[in-house]
């Protein structure tokens, strides 16, 4: 009887397939075990651990130790390892594949309009013209440790600001401008108040000129950071001509963003610039890694329309680098209509990371310490059938969610989810222990408004969520989520102010309530004990007024109000305070006992207009409540609109910042102005 | 370094939301339950609502006083904390330190930052080159009994043979 043992030349190649078994098999658990060991010893040094190839590696060594089925495993596998939640992740090879999927998009869904998005005309690139209108002046005296930073969401995670400090200088973001101002030094406190350089990024010689508009700032140790878009301004070729057709100056930005990266420790010299395509959707700053969003229109619809045009690139120090079609990733179902690009600068190494998506752009950007997450309204994709008639109503508004993980300087997409209803603001998302907790609205008036708390798991998968907040009516003010807690103002009539209890995700609930008139726009937590709210009120039980209250949360079942101070409109005509929509111009320092906020009144009486705008200090004690200390004005009774918008603190020094001024004065005496610096 | 006594079935939670590695030879004691401290270690007594300020004093212990390092390239001198570096390597008669694409010039020997650093992650490969095992992305072992570490920035390091046993010792914690 004849076997393949009897055969050499088989059992030779037996053997050989053993031997090359045996062999891919030991490289392969050598390097898993020496994988493990380095993840074991990056967890013990509490140092994140980054994802590596390692199944890629172990379908090698499979692959190449066993046999070509289980080529075809894995091959099954892959296509069959898709996320959890029901949406498909398709990726590209290059720009048609992108029109195949409009076009396959358009067949099979509904055409749904989306959220304002403009009609991303691309401007030619121009040259940012830069110059520098003052001397700058070398001086070495130290700043101080103790000063405002900028009043951000997570602690940790910087938000841009227009006017920020180091404890040494205050920078001034404005329009085309940034000023440095020499601010406070140990050595001479507050006398060396000056400006010392201005970056002027306008070309002032021509009549209808190019330049750089500044979005914002940071600061830290090594850097200011400055991050703008270049601007075109169209200006009247005639503005005297008295044809019929008026034709008036406008402005408008490019698709890119900029950043200068300035070094601090030489003079501020511009070190590093940096271009995003795309416009400008928001910013984090995490210790030396910039993160920013930005979203590219794409007019797919126009024929002969080159993709690769509207592609998403950086570049660093104008060496340019442009998104890979395989590395764009798309989400069935959502309308294709524009690039998200989430790109990571590192400063320090200057290098990016970028991750675009295919699909709808967001809006309202929230970033924690280990992901970003951008939010936007769709209003559910539905495909094309027997309901296409039927009327597409706000109760199906969703929220779209893109989770994008952050690892120091790299961004990589993770996974996308919807959830009903709209968010209001980045307040309105919080991540605490691995789970997303977003509030939302549906609907805007009547019966059929719903206010939701949800609870998501890491993929975005709903785990619990509380519904039907509020009265019947009323929609979602304001929500602050602190560790275990959510806060919670929703209005129509009234203001319940609601404390929810999020410790155990699988099952939330509200803890406690308090109804009050007015209600508050912003929250902000004072310790553990107390929670700032800004917003509206009077002293009629209406709304005609700037409302500032202090609850007490400390028993989370009955919160009550400590203390409120309300600006009735009938006292000074009409009042405003841009923390109600900005939080970073709210100053709060509990060491200080300080809190300070723009406030800005207009008054017409007796046919005399009145406009007074400075900054609004109070104390804040936990025994005593909230006493005004003080209203700092840079003028008045002038004819022009002094706007004071900004408070800072260095030390003892309280600085306040306006169109004209850096004015100093003491914590304790904010009134008393120690020195005015003209910043015109 | 640490030890935790908690109830068994908050055992795993706690130690995931610490993101702590145990060990048998350990220095500090931590517990929910003031009765559990062990009189010759240090001993941290937390509440278990304050778990992400213990992760935060955690990194601290962990990560310590920061170093750091003074450097200078085309661009002019630059100070940055060790951490940030990937890896140092001798090239001709000068040290370098690699921080991501840029590389700058130091004024160290290498057996002098060996010692600086060892409390901070790093560890000799090769009479050239000294690495920042928290930047190591991936170990590949090569066929001539060397390994071959792809750094976070993409950079290849070679472990020579002779320091493969020290190098093994670093990475058992």
């Amino acid at each position: 009887m004849s076997s393949v043992f009897s055969q050499p030349s088989l059992i030779f190649v037996m053997l050989v397939l053993i031997g090359l078994s045996i062999f891919f098999i030991k490289r392969f658990i050598d390097e898993y075990v020496w994988n493990k060991r380095l993840n074991n010893k990056k967890h013990a040094m509490r140092v994140h651990i980054l994802k590596h190839p390692i199944k890629q590696r172990l379908a090698l060594y499979l692959a190449g130790a066993l046999s070509p089925a289980i080529l075809v495993i894995i091959a099954v596998v892959a296509s069959v390892n898709l996320p959890t939640n029901q949406y498909d992740f398709v990726r590209f090879n290059k720009g048609d594949d992108i029109l195949d999927v409009y076009t396959s998009f358009e067949k099979n869904y509904r055409r749904i309009n989306n959220w304002g998005l403009t009609d991303g005309l691309m401007l030619e690139e121009n040259d940012l013209i830069t110059t520098e209108t003052a001397d700058y002046v070398t001086f070495s005296g130290t700043g101080s440790n103790d000063y405002s930073q900028t009043n951000t969401q997570v602690t940790g995670v910087d938000e841009i600001d227009n006017v920020v400090t180091d404890g040494k200088y205050i920078y001034i973001a404005e329009d085309n401008q940034v000023k440095i101002a020499l601010a406070y030094t140990e050595e001479q406190l507050v006398d060396v108040l000056s400006l010392v350089k201005t970056y002027d990024y306008i070309d002032e010689s021509s009549d209808c000129s190019q330049g750089f508009y500044t979005e914002g700032l940071y600061v830290d140790d090594d850097y200011l950071v400055v991050i703008g878009s270049e601007v075109d301004y169209y200006c009247n070729p005639d503005p005297d001509s008295s044809d019929d057709v008026i034709i008036y100056d406008y402005y408008r930005r490019s698709d890119d963003v900029t950043v200068y990266v300035y070094d601090k420790n030489d003079n501020f010299n511009l070190e590093t610039t940096y271009e995003v395509r795309g416009n400008f959707v928001g910013t984090r700053k995490i210790e030396d890694n910039l993160y920013i969003v930005t979203d590219t229109y794409l007019p797919l619809y126009e024929e002969d329309v080159e993709v690769d045009e509207y592609l998403p690139y950086y570049s660093v120090n104008n060496l340019s680098t442009s998104a890979k079609y395989q590395d764009i990733l798309y989400i069935d179902g959502i309308t294709p209509n524009s690039f998200t690009t989430f790109y990571a600068l590192d400063l320090d190494h200057k290098q990016v990371d970028m991750e675009v998506i295919l699909g709808d752009s967001g809006y309202n950007l929230y970033v924690s310490h280990n992901n970003m997450y951008l939010t936007g309204t769709i209003w559910s994709p539905q495909r094309l059938t027997d309901d296409w008639f039927s009327t597409e109503t706000e109760s199906n508004s969703h929220t779209a969610i893109l989770k994008v993980a952050i690892d120091g300087p790299r961004v990589a997409f993770d996974t996308f989810g919807t959830i009903a209803g709209r968010t209001l603001n980045q307040f309105s998302m919080d991540e605490y222990n691995g789970v997303l907790r977003v509030a939302t609205t549906t609907g805007f008036w009547g019966d059929n408004i719903n206010n939701r708390v949800f609870m998501l798991d890491s993929k975005l998968n709903v785990i619990s969520k509380l519904e039907e907040l509020g009265k019947p009516g009323e929609t979602i003010k304001s929500a602050r989520f602190v560790g275990d807690y959510a806060y919670l103002v929703t209005f129509e009539q009234t203001d319940p102010f609601y404390v929810l209890d999020l410790s155990n995700p699988t099952n939330p609930s509200v803890l406690g309530e308090l109804e009050i008139t007015g209600f508050s726009s912003y929250l902000q937590p004072l310790g553990e004990k107390y929670m700032l709210g800004i917003g509206f009120g009077d002293t009629t039980g209406g709304t005609a007024g700037i409302k500032i209250s202090i609850y007490d949360i400390s028993d989370k079942t009955n919160p009550v109000v400590f203390d409120e101070i309300i600006y009735d409109y009938s006292e000074f005509g009409w009042a405003h305070t841009s923390v109600t929509y900005n939080h970073k111009d709210l100053l709060v320092s509990l060491s200080k006992g300080l809190i300070a906020l723009p406030f800005t009144s207009y008054n017409y009486a007796n046919d005399t207009y009145q406009y007074n705008s400075g900054i609004l200090v109070f104390e804040f004690d936990e025994d005593t409540g909230l006493f005004v200390k003080g209203y700092v004005q840079h003028a008045t009774n002038t004819e022009d609109e002094v706007y004071v918008y900004k408070a800072k603190f260095i030390s003892d020094y309280f600085y306040t910042v306006s169109n004209k001024y850096i004015q100093v004065s003491t914590i304790d005496d904010p009134t008393t102005i120690l020195k005015s610096l003209s910043i015109e | 370094m640490f030890k935790l006594k908690v109830d068994e079935s908050k055992h795993k939670t706690i130690t995931d939301r610490l993101r702590l590695t145990e060990s048998a030879d350990y220095t500090y004691v931590l517990t929910t339950d003031k009765d559990n401290v062990e009189s010759d270690k240090v001993n941290i007594v937390f509440n278990e609502t304050e778990l992400t300020r213990v992760a935060s004093l955690l990194d601290w212990i962990v990560k310590g006083e920061a170093i750091y390092i003074t450097g200078s390239n085309q661009y002019g001198d630059k100070r940055t904390e060790s951490r940030n570096i990937y890896y140092f390597i001798i090239e001709g008669d000068d040290l370098y330190a690699t921080l991501g694409t840029i590389r700058m010039r130091v004024n160290y020997k290498l057996y002098e930052l060996e010692t600086l650093l060892a409390d901070k992650g790093f560890i000799r490969v090769s009479k050239h080159a000294i690495v920042n095992i928290a930047k190591i992305d991936y170990i590949k072992p090569a066929l001539n009994s060397k390994l071959n570490l792809l750094m976070a920035n993409g950079d290849l390091i070679e472990v020579n043979r002779g320091y493969l046993k020290s190098f093994k010792e670093a990475l058992d914690y």
